[in-house]
C-alpha cells in the first residue's frame, strides 16, 4: 500500500535526449493509475524512474512521503512486469515465482505457501514445473504477474503487459488484471499506448506526449474534457475530427454552421467526436447513448435547442461494425449554407463572407457514428446535426482547451 | 516409400563431406591405432611384427608417461581455471565498456595473435637470468627456468597470457546473450550485484562457458610449443605431447609412438566428454526463447 508522488521529474539521457520533462503526478494509495501515450513519449522511462532502474536527472520520487532518490530498486519493494515479461529462462515457473522470496531470505516453507497462493490466484498450478520456453504468451504473462504478486509489494508497475498478446487474449487478460487489482487493492501503475486499456482499467490516468504530462484525471474527465488538442486527438476511436472555426464576434463560423465559442477574439480549432454527430431528428437516441459528461462543463452549457448545428453531408464510406456504424462524410457547403443556422447570414461587421468556405479549398470531412440500423447508404446525402455544447474548442496556436477548461 | 528416398538423397548430399572427413580424420586415427599394435622401430625396420597390446603395456607401466600425464594435467587445470576467471572478468569489462569498446576488444586480442613460439620465447627471455627484464625487479631475481615449480609457473603464465583473450571473447559472446530485462527484473526483485551474476548471468551463460571450457581444455591438454621452447620438457615439465614427439620423431619408434598418440587421443576425448556431461543440461537450454 503506498501513495507515490512524483515532483518535477525530468530525465535527460547522456546523449542529450530528453525523455521526461517536469512531471508532477500523485498516484493515490490503492488506485490503478494508467500512463497513456504514443510510442517514445517516455512512459517506460517514467516507470523505470519510479522503480529505481533509472535515476531522474531532476525531481524526486517519494513513496508515502519518503524520498526514494538513490534507493536501490530492490529496496523499494515494488514489483514490475516488463513488456518482455523478463521471465528467467533457466528457471522453472515455480523457481521464477520463488526467486524474489528466495532473494529476500523467506524460509522455504513460507516460500512454498506463497508461491502456491500466487499460482492459485493466477491459475498457474499446472504449470509450476514447466520451463518458460514451453509456455504460451498468455501463460508467460501470468507467470510475470505471479512473480510480481508473491512479494506483497507496495506497488505494481506494469509496462505494456498486454502488448505482446493477440487481441482476444488481451481482452481476457485485461479483465483478469482488473479483477486482480480489485482483489489485492495494491497501488498499480500501468503503462500502455492502448486507449481502450487505459479507459477501461484506469481509476485515474495521465496522458503523456514528448515526455510531458498533457492531462491527468479520471478516464471520464480526460475523454470528456480533453485539456488540449493532443489529448483530444489521441483518445477516441475513430478519432475526433478537427476543423477551423473563423471568429465572427462571439460566434465562430464552422463548415457545419455557427456556434458560440469561448475565449478571446481569434479563430479557434474545433473538435467533434463521431458519437456526437447524429442523423437530424434522432435526438432521443443520441442523447440516450451519448457518453455522460463531467458536471462542470454541462452546467455552463446552454441546453436550448437552437444551439444545434445542422448540416448536410454526403456519405463517402460506411464502416459497419455490428454494434455501430461509422459514416465518413463530406460536408456539403451550399446546403449547409442554405439551411444552417446563421450560415447564410452576413457577418455582423458587414464584411462579405470570405469565399470559399472557412475551411479553405478542400471540403470538410467528418466521421459520424450512426445507429447500426440506419438505412443510409454510401453516396447518400444525409442531414446531420451536432449539439453545440458537444463541440470542443482549442486555441489553434497553443492547442490548449478554451472555455470551460 | 517417400521417406527412404529422401533419406537416400540426404546421404548422397552428405557423402562428399563424409568421405573427406573419413580421409582426413578417421583414416589417420585408424592407421595410428593399427601401427600401435605393431613393434615397428625405424632403426630396425625389418624387426616389424604384430605385438598386440604390448606397446600400450610398455607406455602405461612407464614412469615417464605418468609423470607427463601429471605435468599435462597440472598445466591444463591451472591455466584453464585461471583463464576462465580472468576471461570472465575481461568479458565483463568489455561488455560494460561504454567508450572505446572496439579498441578495447582489439587490444585484448593482441596476445592471441602472437605466434605461440614467439610468445614462448619472449617469456623465456623475459625471465632469463642474464638478459631478462624481470631481473631488475628485486625479489623476482632468480633462475626461473632452472627450478621445477617456477618453470611450471612460467609455462602456465605464458599459456594464460596467450589464450585468456580467446576465452574472454567466447565468454563475451555468451554475455551478450543474457537478456538485459532478466537482469533488470532481478534487480527489481532485490538481487544484489553478486546474486544477479551467480543466479542469472552465469546460468544463462552456461552454454558459452561450456564451449569455452571445451575448446581451451582440449587445447591445453595438447600443449607442446610453449614447453618445447621454454624447457624442452626438463625439470618434470614434459607434457604427454612431448613424450609422443620424442618416441615418434626422435627415437623413431613408430609402434610405441603411435600407442602414445592413441592414448593422448583417448585422454583428450575423455576430457571433452567429461566436460559436456559435467555441464549437464546446459546445451538443451541454449535453445530457449
Ligand atoms: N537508454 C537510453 N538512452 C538514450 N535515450 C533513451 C534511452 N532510453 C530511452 N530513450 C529515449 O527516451 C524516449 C522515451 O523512451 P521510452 O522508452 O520511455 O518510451 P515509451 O513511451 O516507453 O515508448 P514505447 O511505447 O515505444 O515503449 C525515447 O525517445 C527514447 O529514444
Ligand atoms: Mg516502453
Amino acid at each position: 500500500m503506498a501513495t507515490i508522488t512524483l515532483k518535477g521529474i525530468g530525465k535527460r539521457f547522456s546523449r542529450g535526449a530528453v525523455a521526461v520533462r517536469n512531471v508532477d503526478l500523485e498516484i493515490h494509495d490503492g488506485e490503478l493509475f494508467v500512463l497513456l501515450g504514443p510510442s517514445g513519449c517516455g512512459k517506460s522511462t517514467l516507470l523505470n524512474i519510479i522503480v529505481g532502474l533509472e535515476e531522474p536527472t531532476s525531481g524526486t520520487v517519494s513513496v508515502d512521503g519518503r524520498s526514494m532518490n538513490g534507493v536501490e530498486p530492490g529496496k523499494r519493494n515494488m514489483a514490475m512486469v516488463f513488456q518482455s515479461y523478463a521471465i528467467y529462462p533457466h528457471m522453472s515457473v515455480r523457481e521464477n515465482l520463488a526467486f524474489p522470496l528466495r532473494i529476500a531470505g523467506v524460509p522455504a516453507e513460507e516460500r512454498e505457501r506463497r508461491v502456491a497462493e500466487a499460482a492459485e490466484i493466477l491459475e498457474l498450478e499446472e504449470l509450476l514445473d514447466r520451463r518458460p520456453a514451453t509456455l504460451s504468451g498468455g501463460q508467460r504473462q501470468r507467470v510475470a504477474m505471479g512473480r510480481a504478486i508473491v512479494r506483497n509489494p507496495v506497488a505494481f508497475l506494469l509496462d505494456e503487459p498486454l502488448s505482446n498478446l493477440d487481441a482476444r487474449l488481451r481482452g481476457q487478460m485485461r479483465a483478469e488484471i482488473a479483477r486482480l487489482h480489485r482483489r489485492l487493492g495494491t497501488t498499480t501503475v500501468y503503462v500502455t499506448h492502448d486507449q481502450t486499456e487505459a479507459l477501461t482499467l484506469a481509476d485515474r490516468m495521465a496522458v503523456l506526449n514528448r515526455g510531458e504530462v498533457q492531462q491527468a484525471g479520471t478516464p471520464r474527465e480526460v475523454y470528456g474534457r480533453p485539456a488540449n488538442r493532443f489529448v483530444a486527438g489521441f483518445l477516441g476511436s475513430p478519432p475526433m475530427t478537427f476543423m477551423r472555426g473563423e471568429r465572427d464576434g462571439d460566434d465562430v463560423v464552422l463548415p457545419l454552421g455557427r456556434a458560440t465559442a469561448p475565449g478571446g477574439g481569434s479563430d479557434v480549432e474545433v473538435g467533434v467526436r463521431p458519437e456526437d454527430v447524429r442523423e437530424a431528428g434522432s435526438a432521443t437516441r443520441a442523447s440516450a447513448d451519448a457518453l455522460p459528461r463531467p458536471g462542470v462543463g454541462q452546467a455552463e452549457a446552454p441546453s436550448d435547442p437552437s444551439a444545434l448545428l445542422r448540416f448536410r453531408a454526403r456519405v463517402e464510406l460506411l464502416e459497419w461494425l455490428g454494434a455501430e456504424t461509422y459514416a465518413h462524410v463530406e460536408v456539403e457547403e451550399q446546403d449547409a449554407r442554405a439551411e444552417g443556422a446563421g450560415w447564410g447570414r452576413k457577418r455582423e461587421d458587414g464584411r462579405p463572407r470570405p469565399e470559399p468556405g472557412p475551411s479553405g479549398e478542400r471540403p470538410q470531412r467528418l466521421v459520424a457514428r450512426l445507429s447500426p440500423g440506419s438505412p443510409v447508404k454510401e453516396g447518400d446525402v444525409v442531414d446531420l446535426e451536432v449539439e453545440a455544447r458537444r463541440l470542443h474548442f482549442f486555441d489553434p496556436d497553443t492547442g490548449a482547451r478554451l472555455g470551460d477548461a | 516409400m517417400r521417406i527412404p528416398r529422401e533419406h537416400r538423397l540426404g546421404w548422397l548430399l552428405c557423402a562428399p563431406a563424409v568421405l573427406a572427413m573419413a580421409a582426413v580424420t578417421a583414416y589417420p586415427v585408424l592407421a595410428a591405432v593399427r601401427l600401435s599394435l605393431y613393434r615397428y622401430d625405424l632403426r630396425f625396420p625389418d624387426a616389424r611384427r604384430f605385438v598386440g597390446l604390448h606397446n600400450y603395456l610398455t607406455v602405461l607401466t612407464s614412469a615417464v608417461w605418468w609423470k607427463a600425464v601429471a605435468a599435462t594435467l597440472v598445466i591444463t587445470l591451472t591455466s584453464v581455471s585461471v583463464e576462465l576467471v580472468l576471461g570472465m572478468a575481461l568479458a565483463l569489462v568489455m561488455h560494460r565498456a561504454l567508450v572505446g569498446r572496439r579498441t578495447v576488444r582489439t587490444a585484448v586480442l593482441v596476445p592471441y595473435a602472437v605466434v605461440t613460439v614467439v610468445a614462448a620465447l619472449a617469456w623465456r627471455f623475459a625471465f632469463n637470468p642474464t638478459t631478462g627484464f624481470v631481473q631488475g625487479l628485486g625479489i623476482l631475481d632468480r633462475p626461473w627456468l632452472s627450478v621445477s615449480w617456477s618453470a611450471f609457473t612460467i609455462i602456465i603464465l605464458t599459456e594464460i597470457w596467450k589464450t585468456t583473450p580467446f576465452m574472454a571473447l567466447l565468454l563475451l559472446a555468451g554475455l551478450a546473450l543474457v537478456p538485459g530485462d532478466a537482469l533488470r527484473a532481478a534487480r527489481v526483485d532485490g538481487a544484489s550485484r553478486a546474486q544477479r551474476f551467480f543466479r542469472v548471468t552465469l546460468p544463462l551463460m552456461k552454454p558459452a562457458i561450456l564451449v569455452a571450457l571445451l575448446f581451451r581444455t582440449v587445447d591445453a591438454l595438447r600443449i607442446f610449443d610453449t614447453v618445447f621452447v621454454q624447457t624442452r620438457g626438463a625439470l618434470g615439465t614434459q607434457p604427454v605431447s612431448l613424450v609422443g614427439y620424442d618416441t615418434l620423431l626422435v627415437s623413431l619408434n613408430l609402434g610405441l609412438g603411435s600407442a602414445v598418440s592413441v592414448l593422448i587421443f583417448v585422454l583428450v576425448t575423455g576430457a571433452a566428454v567429461a566436460i559436456v556431461r559435467g555441464m549437464g543440461g546446459a546445451l538443451p537450454e541454449a535453445s530457449f526463447r
